[in-house]
């Protein structure tokens, strides 16, 4: 397998090809990149749960999950998610291949008539409204994903984190929006923004798998082709927060047992930049595997938490440490996460640990090829920011990473902010006997 | 190859255009080599015995030994560490291989995965896990741990509505203890309880190992002669009989937690529990195919529900049988759990009457075939199938063709059987006040 193969199917349409046998199932993305927008971007969240809902064709939810079983059980998901400063919209699809199936079937067509269905073609009331019953009843499931949030304090932390240190970033906008915002939608405006949404819009498509390439390009084109218009110029923005001037403490409660705290670092350097594999190997090495840094010492020798780990959002240049911990222990945490950051800061890592850390990522990138998602994934996220490289040379830079570049990408981090989610019912141990209160009937 | 082949017994599936061998060691281990030709290769060296085999003996007479809740998840966390002091993780990284391990109801699992390496991981994987070291350090730094792990969990609430679930439908099978115990009884684990659980299941006849990936059948045999012993011990594990009723323990459970909305989970407890693995299998893909009729996104009950604005997109549901318990699980979100289960139980007296839409029948049936087909593209995905499919003593090539032969009859049968009134359960996670 080498690089994607690029087709300019249309004016608005480029597909990038990956022709592999390697997969029973390929995976087949259709995508729109959009500039995160305070307003914006809570409707288009709505506006995609609302297009698939029904269209002229499949005129409830229940008639297009039957055309997806008829197309043998395709899953067919919804693509909703930021990358950097951009939202990325549209749908994925895991593909079978027609070899397999009783009667040769190709389900490609079926997927792109589905997905034309539903962006173009969506069920309208007599005045080329959206269905209004489709509207509030999505209004309705927005709003109560937003609430839910909190049913998951790790990602709510995580969530809320991220939030309030990109509060004057575009990823600082919830993408759900808020409550209030939602409610306050009406059908006329979500019918505009979904006219002005779609005018010249344009697709990013992926394709993994054995399907002709030529006839794939035939089929987009037939259906989406109509609706595209001539691509913009990259919207990934050259500049972006390169460091932290002053750290930020934010502290919030739920009722929960455990508490949650992050570190968000600024790292000065994103995917794009020169330092992208050095920093890679960093956070490898301060808190990404069982024999990191912080799994090793806030995990294992301190037996403070069950998880500590960093993560690293190289579309946006920010690391992140992340423990779930008994509140108690707070102040120790933080205190062992930083004296470990200070640690590879000063080079305080052995020739073994440095290693590890290299051969750990070389071997996620070798595992690449063995997953379409993953591929999509790989390829996509470097396209939006242009850059080129392929699996193999990214393997080859990891391998290249000194000693040196692993202390200079540490010394480059600045602690943009700390955020506490304390856990009210922590200390109130077997505070239930594990079933609750009980009722019998 | 030649000759290691030749003492392996071959598995092949035309339609998925697939195959494994299998052997059984002379150790007692059962062998299963999955050739796949993509980059990662995979490893499952496992143990039939998870978090429900706490009541046990390893002798012919002898009353079994009742153990505190968490062991078997315990005694996972534990065996990394070495005796010199390092734990097994340190080797996997030096071979740049990723490592893991899990414990479910009925098994243990040690995994790992990697792209070059191949075989000194194996080798890694086959000593640690044979060589248990235990001092009481250890296992007092590894309760502060599990204790962070367990409070995880308690502020899950998904995960506290199924284990409320099985504790309402469940009134004596172990099932219904968390896999993790609880904060009280992994205090009284000590390094000698974990000996002695080691010793007692930790036995080649106990434990499957599973190869999926571009790998030497003869080489994983020349590992497994390195690491193994010569002959099988026979002494038989005796787990401790359950007796448990047909009806459920109650039919209503609440608590009050961190949630927006109210979730809710309604078991339908399976008293029907089948020792022959063939034939359970088919039940099991059987009752499936039915919830998939009755109960997906495509169907009558759900869209109802949903248009009607009484059910989230948060919907889920299965059918799980082990040997020792069996049930069927519908769970979702909604503002009135008690007017789910009201609807869905008109919905079956309903649908028992009028019979299964032929057509629906059809179509599910081939979405579930076609999920089949799609479960052979990754190493990870066959490894981890195939050591359930062993641990349970069923042929995972089977499936596709006993789908095929599933008839309309057949699970109207089950649906007339399945959902008696006695056997409903309903857990409900409130939000606090």
């Amino acid at each position: 397998m080498t690089t994607p193969t690029v087709y300019r199917v249309s004016d608005g349409i480029a597909l990038r090809v990956l022709s592999t046998d390697r997969f029973k199932a390929g995976m087949l993305s259709v995508s729109a990149v959009l500039p995160i927008d305070r307003k914006k971007t809570p409707l288009t969240s709505l506006l995609l749960s609302v297009l698939r809902r029904g269209t002229e064709k499949y005129p409830s939810l229940a008639e297009i999950n039957r055309r997806l079983d008829y197309l043998y059980g395709t899953v067919l998901s919804i693509r909703n998610f930021y990358r950097g400063d951009c939202q990325i919209i549209g749908f994925s699809a895991d593909l079978l291949d027609g070899s397999y199936l009783p009667m040769g079937e190709d389900l490609t067509d079926g997927i792109l008539e589905l997905i034309e269905e539903i962006l173009f073609h969506p069920c309208l009331d007599e005045n080329g409204l959206l269905l209004p019953k489709y509207v509030e009843s999505e209004k309705q499931l927005q709003i109560d994903a937003i609430r839910a949030q909190k049913n998951n304090p790790r990602v709510y932390a995580s969530d809320r984190c991220r939030e309030w240190m990109m509060a004057n970033e575009p990823s600082g906008v919830p993408i759900y929006g808020t409550e209030e915002e939602i409610l306050a939608v009406s059908t006329e405006e979500l019918t505009a923004h979904w006219h002005s949404l779609l005018d010249g819009i344009s697709f990013d498509c992926f394709y993994v798998g054995q399907a002709d390439a030529t006839e794939l390009c035939n089929a987009l084109r037939e259906r989406l082709a109509d609706h595209t218009a001539e691509r913009p110029a990259l919207l990934f923005d050259k500049d972006f927060v390169k460091s932290a001037k002053v750290t930020h403490r934010y502290e919030e409660e739920l009722p929960v047992s455990q508490g949650q705290l992050l570190l968000a670092y600024r790292t000065g350097t994103r995917l794009d930049g020169d330092g992208f594999y050095a920093l890679s190997v960093m956070n490898e090495l301060l808190g990404l595997s069982p024999v990191s840094k912080l799994f090793v010492n806030v995990r294992e020798r301190l037996s403070l938490c069950y998880f500590c780990s960093s993560h690293y959002n190289a579309y946006k240049g920010i690391l992140t440490v992340h423990c779930g911990l008994d509140p108690k222990n707070r102040v120790l945490a933080e205190s062992e996460i930083l004296s470990q950051v200070d640690a590879v800061r000063h080079g305080e890592f052995s020739d073994w640990e440095l290693d590890a850390a290299k051969k750990s990522l070389i071997n996620a990138y070798r595992q690449l090829q063995d997953s379409p998602v993953a591929l999509e994934n790989f390829y996509f996220g470097r396209t939006l920011m242009g850059v080129c490289t392929t699996a193999e040379e990214c393997r080859a830079a990891f391998d290249a990473v000194t000693r040196s570049d692993v202390t200079e990408a540490a010394r480059a981090l600045s602690l943009d902010t700390v955020y506490f989610l304390n856990g009210t019912l922590a200390g109130e141990e077997d505070f239930d006997d594990g079933e609750g209160v009980e009722f019998d009937e | 190859m030649e000759k290691a082949l030749n003492s392996m017994n071959e598995a092949s599936s035309a339609l998925l255009r697939e195959h494994y061998f299998f052997t059984t060691h002379p150790s007692g281990l059962p062998i299963y080599i999955f050739p796949k030709k993509l980059t990662t290769a995979f490893a499952y060296f496992a143990v039939r015995y998870g978090s429900t085999d706490n009541c046990f003996c390893v002798s012919e007479k002898g009353t079994p030994e009742r153990v505190p809740a968490g062991v078997a998840h315990f005694l996972e966390h534990k065996l990394f560490e070495n005796e010199d002091g390092s734990d097994a993780f340190e080797q996997f990284a030096a071979l740049g291989a990723d490592a893991n391990a899990y414990t479910s109801y009925n098994k243990t699992a040690y995994l790992f995965s990697c792209t070059e390496n191949f075989e000194a991981a194996l080798s890694e994987l086959l000593r640690f896990v044979l060589h248990p070291h235990f001092t009481d350090a250890s296992v007092k730094k590894e309760q502060g741990i599990i204790t962070e792990e367990i409070r995880e969990y308690d502020d899950r609430p998904w995960e506290r509505c199924f284990q409320n679930l099985l504790c309402a439908m469940y009134r004596e099978n172990p099932v219904r203890e968390n896999i993790c115990g609880s904060a009280e009884s992994i205090r009284k684990i000590t390094p000698e309880l974990l000996y002695r659980c080691h010793a007692s299941f930790y036995r080649p006849s106990n434990m499957a190992l599973i190869v999926c990936g571009d790998v030497d059948p003869e080489t994983v045999l020349k590992i497994a002669d390195a690491h193994l012993p010569t002959e099988a011990l026979d002494e038989p594990i005796r787990r401790g009989n359950v007796n448990e009723p047909e009806e459920v323990a109650k039919t209503y459970v609440e608590q009050a937690m961190q949630v927006s909305k109210p979730l809710f989970s309604i078991g339908i407890k399976d008293p029907v529990l089948i020792s022959d693995p063939d034939a359970r299998l088919r039940r099991d893909l059987c009752v499936n195919l039915l919830c998939e009729i009755l109960f997906s996104r495509a169907g009558e009950f759900y869209s109802g529900l949903f248009e009607q604005g009484i059910v989230t997109p948060s919907f889920s549901y299965g059918y799980s049988s082990t040997e020792t318990f069996a049930f069927t699980c519908i769970s979702g979100e909604s503002d009135e759990p008690e007017r789910v289960l009201a609807l869905l139980k008109d919905y079956l007296a309903r649908v028992r009457t009028e019979g299964l839409d032929r057509e629906d029948f059809e179509r599910c049936r081939r979405a579930m075939y076609a999920d089949e087909l799609r479960a052979y593209d990754s190493t990870e995905e066959i490894a981890s199938r195939l050591l359930s499919f062993v641990l349970e003593g069923t042929q995972m090539f089977s499936c596709p063709d006993v789908i095929q032969s599933i008839t309309l009859n057949e699970t109207e049968t089950l649906l007339s059987e399945l959902f008696a009134d006695e056997r409903f359960a309903l857990s409900v996670i409130r939000p606090l006040k």
